[in-house]
């Protein structure tokens, strides 16, 4: 846990930091957010104290900070910077090795964390040997992800350091640190003027302005109230449709299978009922589902040239396009736009109809409270 | 045909002057380096005071080292090391000072800052990131600050034979004071050869150092 009490930073009389106090729970992300110049960094700085503050008081793990030497405090302190900052006079493996042998860990123990940490982060062991000049800008900074996490810090501060990685690597990098952090459970501190990586990563997210806290709330809460004008020009007047991103499918379900409102069908029902059932609910289409709840294909009234022979086996299509229940919502519209029809089927995990997601479904989902939740507890 | 004559006849001779020669460039530079690196370290951090000192060894090194001596001669008399080898060590340790400070303090404030940043939030102290960081990155450029004090001081040291210290330059001026063409000759080419290898084989160490550690600048080129 960090906990930020009252924190200002004074440069002669202009206010770096003023007066922040707010606290991240023990395995969160979170995201200092801002335009630059915004204090967001400054403040990051204070934790592992490579900037002294002018006053208040910063806890780690419910230790004050100026009660403990930084040069320890800092050795506890994962430390990821955007210029990556790997020392080209010492290999792959020294650089990661560094804090661990600051620590004084034998040989063997360094050697083998430095091979565990090249598997969590993707990279090839055999890269252990070269010189960081010799890797790609996305590899150099994997292996300062992986420097950072050598000696198993509880904290993280993490200063834009995917900010100068190409868009494609970048991608796979965020991808890369959100699965990592599911399982590791860190305490990040991550700045980012990006909105758009700020709701991918942080559980919560600071908007800071001038120094101050604007507003510091889940990325579902800070989409749908925004604090303020400048929260809400920050992040952007299509932060409904950003929001997509933040709701699963599930929650935004209709139609269980014998819901009267949108019907499925069994496989050995006859055309004529099937049809009149689908024509009584003004629906063009509807899962055929088997005795066992399994979804077996689909039934397209205007795939049916003659609307009645045989039973609804003989006409169904394959499932080509439904969406599962852990997809965001914004998968489930893009389907919903690309299909032209009113509704997207939803098959769960074990291939059986979980329901339908609907234009109507979607809008009752954001309407609904934003959720204060941990969206990454959720797995 | 007569200098290779006499060379080969006083073969001996040279190498024990070349011993000497070597020896007392040697000891002066140990000092310079022992001196010089430390005091350029200090200085890196503190641009001002850095360019008055550098300043001040300008000016020590465009003293003429003849100059020198007789400056010298009355303090070292004090403890009768006025004539000698003392004083040609002083002499070479001086001008030595120059190129070895300046490089440190080039060589330790241009390393990247984001690198001393990274070093400082993972916990080194001061010391820690000199030794595994700054000073390593600095080696190349420290050493090429060595090689040209090298060098220049291998020639700067035939003076020695002035007050009494020998080395090669003992050669060069007999040959003068007893007009003999070949013993000058032979003095002087046995000087540059020396500056030569010493040259040479600096700059082999420099190499390998920077072959061992590739810098990004190196590696992208």
């Amino acid at each position: 846990m960090i906990s930020f009490q009252n924190v200002t930073k004074r440069y002669g009389t202009t206010l770096a930091v003023d007066d922040v106090s707010f606290e991240i729970p023990a395995g969160e992300v979170c995201v200092l957010l801002g335009p630059s110049g915004c204090g967001k960094t400054t403040l990051m700085r204070m934790v592992n104290r490579l900037i002294p503050k002018s006053s208040g008081s910063i806890l780690v793990e419910g230790a004050d900070i100026d009660a403990l030497d930084p040069v320890q405090l800092r050795r506890r302190i994962g430390y990821v910077i955007q210029q990556i900052g790997l020392f080209p006079n010492m290999t792959v493996e020294d650089n990661i090795r560094v804090v661990p042998d600051l620590l004084g860990w034998s040989r063997e123990r360094g050697r083998d964390r430095a091979r565990e940490l090249m598997g969590l982060m993707a990279l090839d062991p055999g890269l252990l040997a070269r010189y960081p000049a010799e890797l790609s800008g996305g590899q150099q900074q994997r292996v300062g992800v992986a420097r950072a996490l050598a000696a198993d810090p509880p904290v993280l501060l993490m200063d834009e350091p995917f900010g100068a990685i190409d868009p494609v690597n970048r991608a796979a990098i965020q991808e890369e640190f959100l699965h990592l952090q599911r399982t590791l459970r860190k305490t990040v501190i991550f700045v980012s003027h990006d909105i758009d990586e700020a709701l991918l990563l942080g559980s919560r997210i600071a908007v800071m302005r001038a120094g101050r806290l604007v507003q510091c709330d889940t990325p579902d809460v800070l989409l749908s109230r925004p604090a303020d004008p400048f929260v809400a020009a920050f992040i952007g007047e299509d932060r409904v449709l950003r929001r997509l991103r933040l709701i699963p499918v599930a929650d935004a379900l209709q139609g269980e299978p014998g819901d009267r409102d949108i019907p499925s069908l069994g496989p050995d029902q006859d055309m004529a009922s099937a049809t009149a059932l689908l024509e009584g609910s003004g629906r063009e289409e509807a899962v055929v589902v088997g005795h066992d709840g399994r979804a077996l294909g689909l039934l397209r009234l205007e795939a049916v040239p003659d609307r009645g022979e045989g039973v609804v086996r003989d006409h169904m299509e394959p499932l080509l396009d439904a969406v599962r229940p852990d997809d965001d919502l914004r998968t489930a519209a893009s389907s919903l736009l690309m299909r032209g029809t009113d509704a997207v089927p939803c098959i769960d995990g074990s291939g059986r109809l979980a329901g339908y997601v609907t234009s109507r479904g979607i809008a009752g989902a954001l309407g609904r409270r934003p959720r204060r939740s941990v969206p990454m507890a959720a797995e | 045909m007569t200098v290779l004559a006499y060379a080969a006849a006083n073969i001996d001779l040279i190498l024990r002057l070349a011993g000497e020669h070597i020896l007392l460039v040697l000891v002066a530079l140990g000092a310079a380096i022992a001196t010089g690196v430390p005091l350029g370290i200090a200085l890196s951090a503190r641009p001002r005071l850095a360019a008055g000192v550098i300043g001040v060894l300008s000016v020590l090194t465009t003293v003429p080292s003849i100059a020198l001596f007789g400056l010298l001669l009355p303090v070292l008399a004090l403890i009768g090391q006025g004539i000698g080898p003392l004083p040609a060590i002083i002499a070479v340790f001086i001008y030595a000072q120059l190129p070895i400070v300046r490089n440190t303090v080039t060589a330790i404030a241009g390393v990247d800052g984001s690198l001393r940043d990274a070093a400082r939030g993972m916990g080194m102290t001061r010391r820690e990131r000199l030794r595994r960081v700054e000073l390593p990155l600095a080696l190349p450029v420290i050493l090429a600050g060595v090689r040209t004090a090298l060098v220049t001081n291998i020639g700067v040291m035939t003076i020695a034979t002035y007050v009494g210290a020998g080395g090669l330059g003992v050669l060069i001026s007999r040959g003068i004071s007893q007009s003999d063409p070949r013993q000058l000759v032979t003095g002087a080419v046995a000087v540059s050869l020396l500056a030569v290898l010493a040259d040479l084989g600096v700059l082999a160490l420099q190499r390998r150092l920077e072959r061992r550690a590739p810098s990004p600048a190196a590696a992208a080129g």
